[in-house]
């Protein structure tokens, strides 16, 4: 096996990308043979195990056929009597550590058995993510030994801490802060210093949840004009740093921006944020983040290509299948119907649900996990794939529906919140029955310099729902009403929930509030969170 | 202005170290690497360019002999922090060689304390003075660095497994280490030379030919045969010009017949003198930058001459991987081929540690696809990096890495993989140079052809043998008292062999022997096979014929070649006393009188018309009884053996 630093030592750059983005010059049918044999290798190591005996009750599928014939779709229900005690005896293949999601107050963490070749695995899209975020064209690879790596993940056994570990054993970077003294510190502590100690030894890439980077900007911008010398600067290098930085923002006639202080050259993200500030970050950091989708259950699983546009999954991670979105309707008027599944060299244009089974001796079987994708390219001639281009459509359960007519997801608002041109905080979104009618209730914080009352603030979120969704004005037209009700919420209400959550000992994904359909309890603790 | 053999070598070396500058700096895309090297290259064209200037004086010698003695300075941080950053290190004073370098090259140029004086003779010759203590002290340092960087790239030497890489390597090792010992010289009275300087220049061509050849610093550099060939004429011109030139000088000729007559000559001897040169230059371009073609061509034209005759598929195999794996030192390979139904590859031959491999690929395995698809050699490398590699199971991966394979090179026959070579690790440790594959890719497009209509030819007689083991049992069936009669005979046959320590060959050949050693039977007329009395005179002579018929049979079948005389002579016996010929003793095939044996025992212990089987007991009773007569002593001693019979229970 190569490890990927020694094809940089080597000088095999054409190596290095063939092994991280060849991937992307699949066809369909080849990605379909790569999925199969590993399929079929799976079957042999899930065997008779007992874990995959209870869910096959006693037989033992000798093909992919009859594995996705008699194998019933399932969620971490299925599993949990197993894995949540770690029990080691049942699993087809020893594990070699054990990664959990991160759990709201009320559940209990998904425990998922991680073995030695999936670990291994974690780090192979990192470095291909690497290698993409920084080119301008396939095979210009810039990615080099030394590059400083800010990694504004969780740490074990968080899934994203397993994946540091993997690239760490895979490539030589310089983590900012050394990795191990990094997973000892709180998630801000770790974003602080690495950030501290990237004004010294400089910043390469960056990887991690695209807000944390949109809001650094933002306060640069805000704070660039009155910051005052500080005691860093007696380091000649930092000093060398902001002086270069001052001139470049002086002579741009603005105030210095991250951009002018570290030359990043390659920035991912994952997550629905990193659509909504694509275009911000990009005027602070000079680098568009590329986004990926990962998950505990299966590590990273599919991202963007250089251009930036739809994801592509990857061949060797897990066997997919997707749900159409008409099956998955199917199946939602009724829990006992089995919706039928696709395989990814099936895909068309359209909205799926993602069901994957484990490779590498995992123990999931067509897991549905509760994600909607949308493919919204059959093949992307621009970076020579003919491989479904895909984009994070919704998560499953966050849809609203308002009255049938029209269907939003949290992207949806996201962006309409962005082209209103209301200066938020933060928001959260849910659908709501007033006076019998289905209305879209949004609950926004605004900025405290925002000086807009809640009519002029409604009418802009109203304009722009008008402007980006025409099924919005019929519904308007057609039942004579307005499906959009806004409320303003207290400024620091977010700052106070989080705070609240903070005190509660809640999981770092768990701190904020969920932006579609909060529950009840949710609702009262960020409308409460301020007093 | 002066000219003298330090200053046209400093010209030399500025005009080189100017050329490879520009070549790595306007290179795309411009990495730290690069820019260092860059840097490093800066110092050496400002080194041979002051040494110029100083002994040619057209300048202030003072001031640029002052920049000649910075530069190596600046050179050594240069090829220091190279070197950091190409291993990337991380030595913590590393930074602190920057502000070294700073001071002593601003200390060296700007102050009067380094170099007290320098100045140019009216005869052109450098009168210099340094302030010693100084200089050792300020070259000291680069010295260290310098060390230390050629350990470091020693260590990577031995470290890295990429041949292009080792090669990059190693032609930075031996420059530096030229550049050490060319400067140290500076230290002795040979400093008044110009040594440093020169062996700079022939550093820079290391370096040239290093980024030409192997790709330093990952710069492309197409060099055609062609431009390589009219700079050597280009300068083969030059000297012919300054030949003619010198000759017209010496005898101080203007004009006239002379002129001519003188050119003619000069012309003519130069061009004898000449084209010898030239034709070495060219051989010796051929063998630096087309050595791989060069050294194939030598090597298969041993082998092509070798196997171009051979018909036997298992000789083909065997020829072709012993002849790669004593060439290029190989631990251990084996030829896989296509099976004759096509679904799978078998092996052919094994050579070296292969107990226990197994890389019998089915036809739709990703190596074979790749193989076939690709038509070049697959390396370990590309195994982890080709997407196509994703399908490899774990167990493979695992395989495949405890057999230490390397390489698999595919035979590939008008675009059907018709079999592929895999091959280990060299016995030295060292990986494959691309030389080695461009020979392995050569050989195999040879070897693919001659495998092919070996693999036809095994096939068209595996059918021949077919056809005539359908007919034994044909046979067998036939003569309804030795039905499954051969196939016993068969085994216990190749048993004895092996027993008597034949060679697998023999031992396959004596199986074929037992299988077939009826065929001949095939003439002789049912109510003769199957009469129930005893036979006459010209009966027996018919039976007689048997062997010798059996014998013509299977003769045309060139993979039984061996196991015909066993047949004609399975009816011999020991005393001579047998038929077709009454040959005896060790005249008689080895295999006919193992056939003899088990053929005899097998009659007495099966029932006939005319007789009651004989015990087990009885039988070996006779067999013994006939030794020296009938059989031979070894053969019946081995067959008791293979019985797992004690004799002398027997005889008592």
């Amino acid at each position: 096996m190569n490890n990927s630093y020694k094809l940089i030592e080597e000088g095999r750059k054409d190596e290095l990308w063939k092994k991280h983005c060849g991937f992307l010059g699949l066809s369909r049918e080849e990605f379909k043979e790569i999925q199969e044999r590993l399929m079929r290798e799976q079957l042999q190591l899930l065997g008779g195990s007992k874990l995959s005996q209870a869910i096959w009750k006693g037989i033992i599928p000798s093909s992919i056929e009859e594995f996705r014939r008699i194998t019933p779709l399932t969620t971490y229900a299925d599993y949990e009597k197993f894995l949540k005690d770690k029990n080691e005896e049942v699993l087809p293949v020893k594990p070699f550590t054990w990664a959990r999601t991160s759990a709201r107050s009320s559940q209990d963490p998904k425990w998922i058995p991680y073995t030695q070749t999936m670990y291994n695995h974690l780090s192979d899209p990192v470095i291909g993510a690497m290698l993409m975020s920084s080119c301008s064209e396939p095979g210009d690879v810039r990615l080099e030994r030394n590059d400083k790596f800010l990694m504004a993940t969780a740490p074990p056994p968080y899934a994203s801490g397993y994946i540091s570990r993997s690239t760490k054993d895979n490539l030589e970077v310089i983590f900012l802060p050394k990795l191990e003294d990094g997973e000892k510190m709180s998630y801000g502590e770790r974003v602080a210093t690495g950030f501290k100690l990237a004004m010294r030894e400089g910043l390469d890439y960056f990887m991690g949840i695209s807000v944390v980077l949109a809001r650094m900007g933002e306060q640069f911008e805000q704070q660039s004009q009155n910051s005052k010398p500080s005691k860093a600067l007696l380091n000649p290098v930092v000093l060398w740093r902001m002086l270069k930085a001052l001139f470049i923002s002086k002579i741009n006639k603005r105030g210095i921006l991250p951009k002018d202080i570290w030359h990043l050259k390659g920035i991912m993200s994952g997550g629905t944020d990193t659509e909504i500030y694509r275009d911000r970050i990009e005027h602070y950091w000079g680098r568009k983040p590329l986004e990926g989708f990962a998950c505990t259950e299966a590590g990273n699983m599919a991202m963007q290509a250089w251009n930036y546009k739809g994801m592509i999954f990857f061949p060797d991670n897990a066997f997919l299948e997707f749900i159409p979105m008409v099956e998955v309707e199917k199946n939602k008027a009724d829990p006992a119907y089995t919706p039928s599944t696709v395989l990814y060299n099936e895909l068309d244009l359209g909205v799926y649900e993602l069901v994957f089974s484990s490779f590498h001796g995992g123990v999931l079987m067509r897991y549905r996990i509760g994600d909607l994708f949308e493919v919204i390219a059959n093949e992307d001639a621009e970076i020579g794939s003919g491989l479904p281009q895909m984009k994070f459509f919704s998560r499953a359960d966050d849809l609203i529906d308002i009255g049938s007519f029209f269907r939003l997801t949290e992207r949806d608002i996201w962006k309409t919140i962005e082209a209103s041109g209301v200066a938020y905080v933060d928001w959260i979104a849910r659908k709501e029955i007033q006076a019998g009618n289905p209305v879209l209730h949004l609950y926004i914080e605004p900025k405290p310099a925002n000086t807009q009352t809640a009519e002029e603030i409604h009418a802009a979120l109203d304009r722009a729902f008008v402007s980006r969704f025409a099924d919005y004005q019929s519904l308007k037209d057609m039942l004579s009403i307005n499906p959009l009700l806004v409320t303003l919420i207290p400024v620091g209400s977010f700052t106070a929930y989080m705070q609240a959550k903070i005190k509660a000992g809640a999981d770092l994904a768990h701190l904020k509030p969920p932006h579609m359909k909060p529950s009840d309890a949710v609702l009262k603790l960020l409308l409460s969170a301020d007093q | 202005m002066h000219w003298n053999a330090g200053t046209l070598i400093s010209l030399v070396s500025t005009v080189l170290y100017g050329a490879i500058f520009g070549l790595v700096a306007f290179s795309r895309p411009r990495n730290q690497l690069r820019r260092i090297f860059a840097l490093y290259l800066l110092a050496m064209v400002l080194w041979s360019s002051s040494a110029f200037l100083t002994t040619s004086g057209l300048v202030n010698v003072l001031t640029w002999f002052k920049i000649m003695a910075a530069s190596p300075i600046a050179m050594m941080v240069g090829i220091f922090y190279f070197v950091q950053t190409l291993f990337g290190l991380r030595r913590k004073w590393a930074p602190l060689t920057v502000f070294y370098a700073i001071l002593a090259v601003a200390f060296t140029v700007f102050s009067d304390l380094v170099v007290l004086s320098a100045s140019l003779s009216p005869s052109g010759e450098l009168h210099y003075e340094l302030n010693t203590p100084v200089i050792v002290l300020l070259a000291g340092v680069g010295y260290f660095l310098i060390v230390v960087s050629l350990v470091d790239l020693i260590k990577g030497l031995k470290h890295t497994q990429d041949a292009n890489h080792r090669q990059r390597l190693r032609y930075l090792v031996i420059g530096l280490s030229i550049t050490i010992v060319s400067t140290a010289a500076n230290f002795t009275e040979l400093g008044k030379y110009p040594i440093d300087v020169a062996a700079n220049v022939l550093t820079a061509i290391l370096i040239a030919y290093a980024i030409l050849r192997h790709n330093l610093l990952d710069i492309k550099v197409v060099v055609r045969l062609g431009i390589l060939y009219s700079v050597i004429t280009a300068i083969l011109g030059s000297i012919y010009f300054l030949v003619i030139s010198l000759v017209l000088n010496i005898f101080n000729l203007l004009a006239g017949e002379e002129l001519l007559l003188i050119s003619i000559l000069v012309g003519a001897l130069s061009g004898f003198i000449l084209t010898p040169l030239r034709n070495l230059t060219q051989t010796s371009v051929d063998r630096l930058f087309y050595r791989e073609k060069y050294n194939a061509g030598l090597m298969l034209q041993r082998l092509s001459q070798t196997t171009v005759s051979v018909l036997d598929l298992d000789a083909v195999a065997d020829l072709v991987l012993s002849e790669i794996i004593e060439t290029l030192h190989i631990n251990h390979g084996a030829i896989m081929v296509k099976s004759m139904k096509g679904g799978y590859f078998r092996a052919l031959a094994q050579r070296g540690e292969t107990h226990g491999m197994n890389l019998a690929f089915e036809a739709d395995h990703p190596i074979v696809r790749w193989m076939k698809l690709q038509n070049r050699i697959l390396t370990k490398h590309d195994l982890s990096i080709h997407p196509t590699f994703k399908a490899l199971w774990g167990k493979e991966r695992q395989d495949l890495a405890r057999f230490q394979i390397e390489l698999f090179i595919p035979l590939l026959f008008k675009g059907d993989l018709v079999g592929y070579i895999v091959l280990g690790p060299r016995r030295s440790g060292q990986p494959y140079t691309s030389d080695d594959l461009v020979f392995l890719s050569t050989l195999s497009n040879q070897t693919a052809v001659t495998v092919e209509n070996a693999r036809l030819f095994d096939e068209l007689e595996e059918t021949f043998v077919q056809t005539v083991s359908a007919l034994a049992n044909a046979i067998d069936i036939r003569d309804s008292y030795t039905s499954s009669h051969s196939q016993e005979i068969a085994g216990w046959a190749a048993k004895i062999a092996e027993k008597i320590g034949c060679r697998p060959d023999q031992i396959k050949s004596v199986y074929w022997g037992g299988v077939l050693h009826d065929i001949g039977k095939i003439g002789i007329p049912d109510e003769i096979l199957r009469k129930k009395t005893s036979l006459d005179r010209p009966e027996w002579d018919i039976i007689y014929q048997h062997t010798r018929r059996g014998a013509e049979i299977i003769a045309p079948i060139k993979k039984l070649e061996a196991v015909a005389p066993i047949i004609a002579s399975s009816h011999e016996r020991y005393d001579g006393l047998g038929y077709p010929m009454g040959i005896k003793g060790e005249e008689i095939p080895l295999g006919a009188r193992i056939v003899a044996v088990v053929d005899s025992f097998s009659a007495m212990i099966s029932e006939r018309p005319y007789k009651k089987p004989y015990t087990v007991n009885k039988a070996i009773h006779e067999l013994k009884r006939n030794i020296g007569k009938m059989y031979d002593p070894a053969v019946v001693q081995a067959f008791l053996e293979v019985l797992e019979i004690d004799a002398s229970q027997i005889d008592s």
